[in-house]
């Protein structure tokens, strides 16, 4: 019986696509956040504090992935800058190619910093490289210190993690501490970042961090 | 469940492939999940159940192997064996490492007439 030897990834459309993404934000001189993290956890509160706190220095661009609806893309637009919605309906992540689509519709040359908000889910988003220059990741201490080991690939692929909602911190068991150190020992490259987009603790930080990798990259 | 989209596209792989080699019936595949691919084999195998209707895969046998999640040291520059997501350094224990291999997701090879 004929064995064929194929060797072909399942993710190499993705990739592929990812690649040409990660060249048109390079030829637009777009820096590309992806941001991620279960629903409800703060991303889009996180999105409006970093905007308002980045938005007279930098010009920024928002693609919103959503299920089915459109209240986050509707929030953003509020701030006044370029905002797409993406309803993936039923997809449980954004992959390259929905990314591109949407950029289109986006003046890409114009803008130097592009969020695009995942869906609310940590695993599948995790696969699907966007081509982002940045993967920023939103924990909240209501989720429990557990949540590195079981979902350690979203974890060890962010470049930085927010642990939002640290003004409930004395009504929850989350300890920041442990939380660090599993951190070290899953992704000891991560920034960490505790935040609270309610009391805007935090927000600069992550906002200084961002500006200056956009610097960086510009050189 | 990204698992479906991802047996999707070994289903477009493995079709376009067998068409080109004549190929009517598949008997076995073999697929590579490696344990920090993020997909799950369980997952994978019942999104596969979902397409034995289709007359290509009908015998079709899927088999996965899940290989190790590897890792190398950036101090002393060993490889070691990845347990339990402790991406730290079997020999020297610090945790500056990178992953060398255990991400990957690919149709090694399939048999069929
Ligand atoms: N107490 C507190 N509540 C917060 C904080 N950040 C967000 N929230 C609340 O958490 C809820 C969800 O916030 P969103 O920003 O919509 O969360 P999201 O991650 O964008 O949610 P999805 O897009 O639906 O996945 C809202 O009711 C927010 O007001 C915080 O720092 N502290
Ligand atoms: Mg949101
Ligand atoms: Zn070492």
């Amino acid at each position: 019986m004929p064995k064929i030897d194929l060797v072909a990834g399942l993710l190499d459309a993705n990739e592929m696509l990812a690649e040409q993404n990660r060249t048109l934000f390079k030829q637009s001189k777009v820096f590309t956040v992806n941001l991620m993290g279960v629903p409800g956890t703060g991303k889009t509160s996180i999105l409006e504090k970093i905007i308002s706190s980045l938005k007279d220095k930098l010009l920024i661009g928002v693609v919103e992935g959503d299920l089915y609806t459109t209240t986050d893309a509707e929030r953003i637009e509020k701030l006044d800058v370029p905002t797409v919605q993406i309803n993936t309906k039923g997809e449980c992540h954004l992959d390259a190619g929905t990314v591109r689509k949407a950029c289109l519709d986006l003046p890409l040359h114009q803008i130097d910093l592009l969020f695009i908000e995942n869906i609310g889910n940590l695993v599948c988003p995790a696969e699907f490289d966007l081509g982002e220059n940045a993967r920023l990741m939103v924990i909240s201490v209501t989720e429990g210190n557990d949540k590195p080991w079981k979902y350690p690939l979203m974890f060890r692929r962010a470049d930085a993690i927010i642990v939002n909602k640290t003004d409930l911190i004395n009504y929850t068991d989350f300890d920041l501490k442990q939380f660090t150190e599993d951190m070290t020992n899953i992704n000891q490259a991560a920034k960490i970042f505790p935040a609270s987009a309610t009391t805007s603790s935090g927000i600069s930080d992550i906002a200084d961090w961002l500006y200056k990798k956009i610097k960086k990259q510009a050189k | 469940m990204h698992e479906l989209t991802l047996v999707q596209s070994m289903i477009t792989k493995i079709s376009e492939s067998a068409a080109i080699q004549g190929i009517q019936h598949i008997s076995r595949i073999n697929l590579v999940n490696g344990k920090f691919s993020g997909a799950n084999t369980e997952a994978l195998l019942l999104a596969f159940s979902l397409f034995k209707d289709i007359p290509l895969f009908k015998n079709a046998a899927l088999e996965i192997e899940e290989p190790e999640i590897i890792a190398m040291c950036n101090s002393c520059h060993k490889e070691f064996i990845v347990e339990a997501y402790l991406f730290r350094c079997a020999y020297c224990s610090q945790n500056n490492v990178k992953i060398a291999s255990g991400q990957e997701l690919y149709i090694n090879y399939y048999e069929g007439e």
